[in-house]
């Protein structure tokens, strides 16, 4: 009953930063210099096209209705046409938000599945080799460039060995699973398509693994500390002093209580990881959100830009939001 | 009341314990060791690069790297070593503007927070809540599309997303500070605000900010190579580390020297700045001294 109510409250608390999200990228689409809607329109917009676009965005009027304006188009979802593909932003933002689910999702579990238990060993084996593999790998890890780790990648396990394939989602004569998710593994799976499935998996592979890179070390390197802070705890001692196994000491009573700041971070680390993707889905021809933006940015696409940064905000905010639910609920000493 | 030789003793006493405790510190050695050497580079770039950075040479476009051309040469036969030499200079150049740029806005507004308190702070920091929640570089790329791709804008944009992490830690500073017994005698000798922030706000509260920063200059560059990466940077021929990777990426399998030592480059330095600004935090936060 109570964790109901604390949701409520903090999707009504989300009402402040939307208002400030929004009024953000307002002010952004109006910062560009020259007449936005002839830069919007293209060069070949006729003079009655921007007429039209002008009085739809109420340009004419002053700025706090020109914002309300903008509100009223973005609540019916018009977030404007993109140049380059001249089609409705959102219907483009929509189709390629799957891809980029899919890739981000992939990297967070590869990146928590393996980072966790990297942070544990390090704190375990505190200042054995283990430890100082793991530190020199969260400082490497958060210093390499995700767009150079892809390309070294690609170079060695695309072009050299010729292990992986190197671009897109499946290869041109696989057929994509029949569309239930949008999400090529996940529907694959549902259909017992393996065919599918284990081509989709080696695709995802390499994309995958350079985004998660950064966030695996930051990942490692907060479980490390954290379990280091809680091992000296006396519930520890008092654990051991009752003649529980190291195993359970250290997975019951250490893990679960070193997870708070780790859960933390992790919401943190899906905005980095959707930053990443822009990047990482270029290099990969990955047909997501990030190829779209890039693509956007070299068409100067304004409308399909001011889109994607809105939904790439929405999407980080509600993660957050969905984190810090997620905090209360494995955490029972915080008050909500 | 002490001597002015004691006060000199305790000093030289103190300088010589912060270079014993770098010394302890492996790690802060080579970090300081890359910077240094970053610096260096950026400073006597032309005597160190053997050929012109900008010269192009299309006879020897796309050479692997040989005692002529150390690092190869790229799609218009211009001398990558060089160009990374010269590189320095606009990394080194972005890095300290985005942070002095971002620390200009964030001192300014935390210590109004901090300082005055009430609707003021509440409305400062609300500002900064809503800049925190969102996804940096995506803003950052949002703005700098928005003021037209170039690298001026690209730092400008950066600043602008990064200066509420300051904000609110120099508000947090100032907080302490504020119910501390000198800050009340300063006040009750009739001192003005201005003179409290001046004198008394500012020297104790750089520490924590000056940490920060330290470890915030590797994320900077990161930051602004990804920005040129995708065009939004530093344009050509412009030889930023970043945008050499983006004009390197089509002769990947040709030329795999082209894009790879550029981020090389970036890799070092990053990790460099990231061991000095941890050692950093070591040795001015006596709390984590083991």
């Amino acid at each position: 009953m109570k964790l109901w109510a604390y949701i409520v409250r903090r999707l009504v608390l989300i009402i402040p930063t939307l208002v400030g999200v929004t009024m953000i990228t307002f002010a952004i689409s109006r910062l560009i210099p020259g007449d936005p809607i002839a830069v919007s329109l293209g060069p070949y917009a006729s003079q009655e096209q921007i007429q039209l676009m002008r009085a739809k965005w109420g340009l004419d009027k002053p700025l706090y209705i020109q914002y309300l304006l903008y509100l009223k188009n973005l609540s019916r979802g018009d977030l404007g046409v993109s140049i380059h593909s001249k089609r409705a932003v959102l219907d483009d933002l929509r189709d390629f938000f799957p891809a980029t689910f899919e890739l981000t999702t992939a990297s967070m579990l590869l990146s928590i599945l393996f980072g966790i238990p990297i942070g544990v060993i390090a704190a375990v084996k505190k200042n054995r080799w283990p430890d100082f593999v793991t530190r020199l790998y969260a400082l490497a890890g958060v210093s390499i460039p995700v767009f150079w780790l892809g390309l070294l990648l690609l170079l060695v396990f695309y072009f050299k060995l010729g292990w992986l394939p190197g671009v897109g989602r499946l290869d041109p004569h696989v057929s994509p699973p029949a569309s239930i998710t949008g999400l090529y593994l996940v529907d694959s799976l549902f259909t017992a398509n393996w065919k599918v499935f284990f081509n989709a998996l080696k695709h995802i592979l390499l994309p995958a693994f350079s985004l998660s890179c950064v966030i695996m070390a930051t990942i490692s390197r907060m479980t490390r500390a954290s379990m280091l802070e809680v091992m000296t705890e006396n519930y520890i001692k008092a654990a051991r002093a009752k003649g529980l196994s190291e195993r359970t000491v250290i997975y019951r009573h250490a893990l679960t209580n070193s997870l708070i700041p780790v859960v933390t971070i992790i919401g943190v680390m899906y905005g980095v990881c959707l930053a990443g993707a822009v990047l990482t889905e270029s290099i990969f021809s990955w047909p997501g959100l990030g190829r779209y933006a890039v693509k956007a940015i070299t068409f100067l696409d304004l409308d399909a830009i001011m889109g994607f940064t809105l939904v790439a905000t929405l999407i980080y905010v509600f993660l957050n939001l969905i984190v810090d639910v997620i905090y209360v609920v494995i955490d029972p000493r915080i008050k909500y | 009341m002490a001597s002015v030789e004691d006060q000199t003793e305790r000093r030289s006493r103190g300088w010589r314990f912060t270079l014993h405790l770098i010394w302890k510190n492996p790690l802060m050695v080579v970090g300081l060791a890359v910077v240094c050497v970053l610096f260096l580079m950026a400073i006597f770039a032309p005597l160190i690069s053997p050929h012109d950075p900008f010269k192009i040479n299309p006879p020897q476009r796309l050479k692997p790297p040989s005692a002529a051309y150390l690092l190869g040469t790229d799609v218009a036969g211009r001398d990558i070593f060089s160009r990374i030499v010269y590189g320095s200079r606009i990394t080194l150049q972005i890095g300290i503007t985005v942070i002095l740029l971002a620390l200009l806005i964030g001192y300014f507004f935390g210590i109004m927070a901090g300082f005055f308190g009430g609707a003021v702070d509440e409305l400062f920091m609300r500002i900064t809540d809503i800049f925190m929640s969102f996804p940096y570089l995506i803003l950052a790329m949002g703005l700098t599309v928005a003021l037209g791709p170039s690298i001026q804008n690209a730092m400008l944009a950066m600043a602008i997303v990064w200066w509420p992490t300051y904000a609110r830690l120099v508000r947090g500073e100032v907080l302490k500070l504020r119910g501390r017994t000198f800050i009340y005698a300063s006040k009750g000798l009739g001192a003005t605000n201005l003179f409290i922030i001046l004198r008394h706000i500012l020297p104790n509260s750089w520490m924590p900010v000056v940490v920060q920063s330290s470890l915030d200059f590797g994320r900077v560059i990161m930051y602004a190579a990804s920005l040129s990466f995708i065009g939004l940077g530093a344009q050509p021929p412009t030889p930023e580390w970043g945008a050499m990777i983006s004009d390197g990426r089509a002769f990947l399998e040709q030329a795999w020297w082209y894009p790879t030592f550029p981020g090389l480059a970036i890799m070092v330095t990053i990790l460099g700045f990231n061991l000095m600004g941890d050692g950093l935090r070591d040795i001015l936060d006596p709390r984590l001294r083991r």
